[in-house]
C-alpha cells in the first residue's frame, strides 16, 4: 500500500487542475444533486449527464480505466439492489429506443438506473479528487464554510494516514510471519486486540509529540493558511457553463424527449 | 556580544520521579557549534526540550537575553528551533511549503512573507522543487532535511538538533553535514555520530547520567579514547 | 484500496435531494454539538490532533481477524464504538466523520450526498448509542470496573449500536422513495447482516479493551468527567433497552411474516386465468412470494398481467404513448459530444517535459 496511490494524478498541470478547488467542489456537488433527483426508473434521460464527468476526466488526463476500476469495487449495497430489483418489481414497462420497442420489467429499469447513477456519480467524484491536490481541496472546503476544526482534522488525518497504515502493516506482517494463522482462535483474538491496542497507544503518544512540535514552532491554537486559491475568469466561465449544462440536463432534455 | 544560550543549574525530574537532569550549567556563544554526546538516557533530549520549555524544569535558562519563563515562552521559542528524533512528528502539514511556513505564520508574518521565508529555507536544504509535495512522499533523508527547513524559515539564533543523522545512509549524512556547515546560527547538536561532531563542532559536551561530565574543545575529547570509553561512547 | 469493511455505506442512489439535504443538516448539527462538547474535555489546542486518531481508524481496519472455521473471510474493526469507549462519544463522532469524509474524497468510497446519512448511521448512532450502552452495562462499583463485565458490555454495545445504525439505511431510503425492494425485506437483510458484523466487531473491541485495561488503564479513563455517568446511567439504560427491544421485536416480526403458511401457498398455486385478483395480499412479504410464484408459471402473458397489476395499463397491444426517438437522439447526441470532447482533450495535450509526475520517490 503505497503513498503514490492517492496522489497519483492530482499534481498534473491541465486546465482542469488549474480550476479553483471551490468551483470544482460546488460543480460536483450540484451534479450529484441533479443525478440523484431523477426518479427511480430514469435511464435514457441520464445520457447527457455522462458528458460532464468523462470530459473532466479526459481534460484532466486521468485514465478513464482507472476511474472505472473503482466502479467494479461495487458497494455491496448497490450490488444487492441491482440484483434484487428485478426480482421484486415485475411490472412491465414499455421501452422505446429509436426503432426498437420492447417490454422490460420495472425492476430491470431500476437496476439499470441505479447502476448508471452510481457509475456517473463515481466518475464525477474521481474527476474532482484526481484533479485537485488534497491540500487545495481542504482550503476550498474551508473557504466554502466547512468548520475550521474539521478541516484541520482532515489535514492531520491525510498527513498521517500512511504513517499509521505502514505501522499497522508492519505489525501485521510480524504477526503473519510468526505463523499466526495456525493459532487457536483465542490466541489470534488476543493478538488482534494487542496489535490494535498497541497502535492506539502509539498513536496517542505520537499525537503528544506532534503537539510538542507544533508548540515549539509557536502554535497557540490559531491557524493560518497560505491562501493558494484565487478565483479567476476561467473559474467564472466554468461555473456558468456548469449551471447551464445542469439545467439543460435536468429540465430541458427530459422535456424534449417526452 | 551576549551569549545566545545561558543555562544555570538546570534540573529536570520525570513523572515517575527519576532525575533527568541534575544541575546542568553551560553557555553558548553566537555562531558557536556545540556537540552534545553521551550514552542513551544521559539527558541530551531532556536538555534540548527544557530549552524549548517542553518539559518542566527548575533553574534558569536564558536565550538571547530573554529568560525562559512561562510568560515569555513564545519569545524564547521564536529565538530557537528544535528538530526531533522522528521527522514524521514534525512534518504535519499537507505540503512541505505549508510546514516550512507554519513557524513564520505563527510568528506573525503575513502570507507572502511566510511563503518567501519558507521557499528560502527549502532551497537552503536542497529541496527546491518539492514545495508542493506531501511529507509522506519524501524519503528518509529528504524528511530530515525538510524538518530542518521548518525551523530555518523561522530565522532563529540557535538550532537544537536531536539526532539529525539517525538512520540516514552515508550520503545523506554527508549532505546534511554540508548544509549545516554552511549555516551561521549557533548550534547544539545532540548525536551519536562522532564524525559529524568532528566535522561541524569546535566544542563538545559529554553528558552522562543527567550531568555534564566534560566540556572541552572537540579535538581534546574525540582523541581521548579512554574518556570516551568511560562514558560508553567508544 | 478498498477501505470499507463489510459494513455498508449509504449510497447516493438511494437518496433524493430533500432527504440528502435533511440528513446533511442533521449530521452537521450533531457534529457542531460534538465539537462543543469535546472542547470541554480536551484542550482546544489538541483538538486538531483528533485527525491523527482518524488515521488510527484506517490503520486499525488493516488488522484483520480471520473468522474461526471460515477461511478466507475476515473481520475488521469499524471503530466507532471502540473510539466512543476510549475517547468519549463527542470525540468519536468527530473522528468518524473525518474518516468518512476522507473515505469519500480520497478513496471515492461512499457518495458525496450520502455523507450526511453515513455520519448519522456510522458515526452518531454507533458512537452515542454504543457509549451509552457500554456505560450502562459496565456499571461502576465505587470506581472499580469489573473486567469481564467491561468486556461483555463492550461487545454488547457494538452489537446493538452497529445494527441500529444499519437499520436506519432502509428508513432513509424509504423516505426518499427510491426503493423498489419492500422496506421490510431490506430492513431484514440489513439488520441480519449487521448483527453478524456487529458481533464480530464486538469481539475485536472486547479484545482491544482487554489489552488496554492491562497495559495502559489510563487510556480507558479518557472519557467524560466523573459524575456525568451516574446521573445518565438509569435513563440511558432505559432508553437503550427500549431501542434494543424495538429492534428485536421488529426483526422477529419481519422474519415471521416472510414465511406464509401452507394455506396461502396452495391457494396461489391454483389461481386460474389471473384476470381477477383473488385476495388482496395481506402483506408486502406475501406479495413478494406471489411474484416469485408467477415467475415460475409458464409463459406469462404480458397484456393480461398488465391488466391485473394496474387498471390504467393499456391492454391488447395498443402501444402506449411512448416515443423512443427522443431517447435515441439523446444518446447519439451524447456520444457525439463525447467524441468531440475526447478529440479536444487529445489536441490539448501538452508535452510532458515540464511536468513533475508523482509516483516514484525521487
Amino acid at each position: 500500500m503505497h503513498h503514490s496511490y492517492i496522489d497519483r494524478f492530482s499534481r498534473d498541470d491541465t486546465p482542469v487542475h488549474r480550476l479553483d478547488a471551490r468551483v470544482k467542489l460546488v460543480a460536483v456537488l450540484a451534479y450529484t444533486g441533479v443525478l440523484v433527483s431523477f426518479d427511480r426508473q430514469a435511464v435514457s434521460v441520464l445520457a447527457p449527464l455522462a458528458v460532464a464527468p468523462l470530459a473532466m476526466l479526459w481534460f484532466a488526463r486521468v485514465p478513464v480505466r482507472f476511474a472505472l476500476r473503482r466502479v467494479l469495487l461495487l458497494s455491496p449495497l448497490i450490488a444487492m439492489l441491482c440484483l434484487l430489483s428485478p426480482l421484486y418489481d415485475r411490472v412491465p414497462q414499455p421501452v422505446a429506443f429509436g426503432p426498437w420497442r420492447f417490454w422490460v420489467t420495472g425492476g430491470w429499469l431500476t437496476a439499470a438506473s441505479i447502476a448508471i447513477k452510481f457509475t456517473l456519480g463515481l466518475l464525477a467524484l474521481t474527476a474532482l479528487t484526481c484533479s485537485t491536490p488534497f491540500a487545495l481541496l481542504l482550503e476550498g472546503m474551508r473557504k466554502l464554510g466547512v468548520p475550521r476544526l474539521l478541516v484541520q482534522q482532515l489535514a492531520f488525518l491525510y498527513r498521517y494516514i500512511f504513517v499509521l497504515i505502514d505501522e499497522a502493516m508492519r505489525v501485521r506482517r510480524g504477526r503473519d510471519f510468526r505463523g499466526a494463522r495456525r493459532a487457536p482462535t483465542g490466541h489470534r483474538l488476543k493478538a488482534v486486540g494487542g496489535m490494535i491496542g498497541a497502535l492506539f497507544i502509539r498513536t496517542l503518544d505520537r499525537s503528544e509529540r506532534i503537539h510538542t512540535a507544533m508548540c515549539a514552532r509557536g502554535w497557540r491554537g490559531e491557524s493560518h493558511s497560505l491562501n493558494r486559491l484565487c478565483f479567476g475568469l476561467r473559474d467564472a466561465i466554468f461555473l456558468a457553463v456548469s449551471v447551464v449544462y445542469l439545467i439543460a440536463c435536468r429540465y430541458l432534455y427530459p422535456a424534449m424527449i417526452s | 556580544m551576549q551569549d545566545v544560550l545561558d543555562i544555570e543549574n538546570l534540573c529536570v525530574t520525570y513523572n515517575d520521579g527519576a532525575e533527568g537532569l541534575r544541575g546542568v550549567s553551560l553557555t553558548v556563544k553566537p555562531a558557536q557549534r556545540v556537540g552534545l554526546i553521551g550514552p542513551n538516557g544521559s539527558g541530551k533530549t531532556s536538555l534540548l526540550l527544557a530549552i524549548m520549555r517542553g518539559v518542566a524544569f527548575t533553574g534558569r535558562i536564558t536565550v538571547d537575553g530573554i529568560e525562559a519563563t512561562r510568560r515569555r515562552a513564545d519569545e524564547v521559542r521564536s529565538r530557537c528551533g528544535m528538530t526531533f528524533q522522528d521527522p514524521d512528528d514534525q512534518l504535519f502539514m499537507p505540503t512541505l511549503l505549508d510546514d516550512a511556513a507554519f513557524g513564520p505564520l505563527n510568528q506573525g508574518c503575513d502570507a507572502d512573507e511566510a511563503r518567501t521565508a519558507a521557499k528560502q529555507a527549502i532551497a537552503a536544504v536542497a529541496l527546491s522543487g518539492m514545495e508542493e509535495r506531501c511529507a509522506h512522499h519524501l524519503s528518509g533523508g529528504q524528511k530530515r532535511n525538510a524538518a530542518l527547513a521548518t525551523i530555518l524559515s523561522m530565522n532563529v539564533k540557535l538550532l537544537l538538533l536531536d539526532e539529525p543523522g539517525a538512520s540516514l545512509d552515508f550520503r545523506s549524512r554527508r549532505r546534511l553535514a554540508e548544509i549545516l556547515s554552511g549555516r551561521s546560527e549557533a548550534m547544539l547538536l545532540a548525536t551519536h555520530d562522532l564524525d559529524m561532531v568532528a566535522e561541524l563542532c569546535d566544542r563538545v559536551i559529554v553528558m552522562d547520567g543527567g550531568a555534564i561530565a566534560v566540556d572541552a574543545p572537540t579535538d581534546t575529547i574525540l582523541n581521548d579514547t579512554r574518556l570516551l570509553g568511560a562514558h560508553g561512547l567508544a | 484500496m478498498k477501505t470499507t469493511c463489510l459494513a455498508m455505506h449509504m449510497a447516493n442512489e438511494l437518496l433524493n435531494v430533500p432527504v440528502a439535504v435533511a440528513t446533511i443538516l442533521v449530521a452537521a448539527a450533531a457534529i457542531a454539538l460534538a465539537s462543543r462538547r469535546s472542547k470541554k474535555t480536551l484542550d482546544a489546542e489538541k483538538l486538531p490532533l483528533m485527525g491523527v486518531m482518524g488515521a488510527f481508524v484506517f490503520a486499525a481496519q488493516m488488522i484483520n481477524f480471520t473468522l474461526p472455521g471460515m477461511p478466507g473471510t475476515s473481520g475488521h474493526l469499524g471503530g466507532g464504538v471502540l473510539l466512543a469507549i476510549l475517547l468519549g462519544p463527542a470525540a468519536a463522532i468527530i473522528t468518524i466523520t473525518s474518516v468518512l469524509i476522507v473515505q469519500c474524497l480520497v478513496f471515492q468510497d461512499g457518495g458525496l450526498l450520502a455523507l450526511g446519512c453515513n455520519v448519522i448511521n456510522m458515526g452518531v448512532v454507533p458512537c452515542l448509542l454504543g457509549w451509552v450502552l457500554y456505560k450502562g452495562l459496565a456499571g461502576r462499583r465505587g470506581g472499580h470496573l469489573s473486567a469481564w463485565r467491561q468486556y461483555l458490555a463492550a461487545w454488547a454495545a457494538c452489537l446493538v449500536a452497529i445494527t441500529a445504525g444499519a437499520a436506519l439505511v432502509p428508513v432513509q431510503a424509504a423516505l426518499a422513495g427510491r426503493l423498489t425492494i419492500p422496506v421490510t425485506h431490506f430492513m431484514a437483510v440489513m439488520v441480519g447482516v449487521h448483527l453478524i458484523i456487529g458481533a464480530i466487531e464486538g469481539v475485536i473491541t472486547f479484545a482491544v479493551v482487554a489489552y488496554l485495561r492491562q497495559v495502559r488503564p489510563a487510556a480507558m479513563g479518557l472519557q467524560t468527567p466523573p459524575g456525568f455517568v451516574a446521573g445518565l446511567s438509569r435513563k440511558a439504560v432505559a432508553a437503550s433497552l427500549v431501542v434494543t427491544a424495538l429492534l428485536v421485536a421488529g426483526v422477529l416480526s419481519w422474519f415471521a411474516s416472510s414465511h406464509p403458511d401452507g394455506l396461502e401457498w396452495s391457494y396461489m398455486e391454483h389461481r386460474y386465468g389471473g384476470t381477477e385478483t383473488i385476495i388482496k395480499p395481506p402483506s408486502d412479504a406475501v406479495a413478494a412470494v406471489d411474484e416469485l410464484q408467477s415467475r415460475y408459471s409458464p409463459m406469462p402473458d404480458y397484456t393480461r398481467r398488465a391488466a391485473e397489476e394496474s387498471a390504467e395499463e393499456a391492454v391488447e397491444g395498443a402501444w402506449p404513448n411512448v416515443d423512443g426517438w427522443g431517447s435515441l437522439a439523446g444518446v447519439i447526441g451524447t456520444v457525439m459530444t463525447l467524441m468531440i470532447v475526447y478529440a479536444l482533450s487529445i489536441l490539448l495535450k501538452r508535452k510532458p517535459a515540464a511536468l513533475v509526475r508523482d509516483g516514484a520517490v525521487v
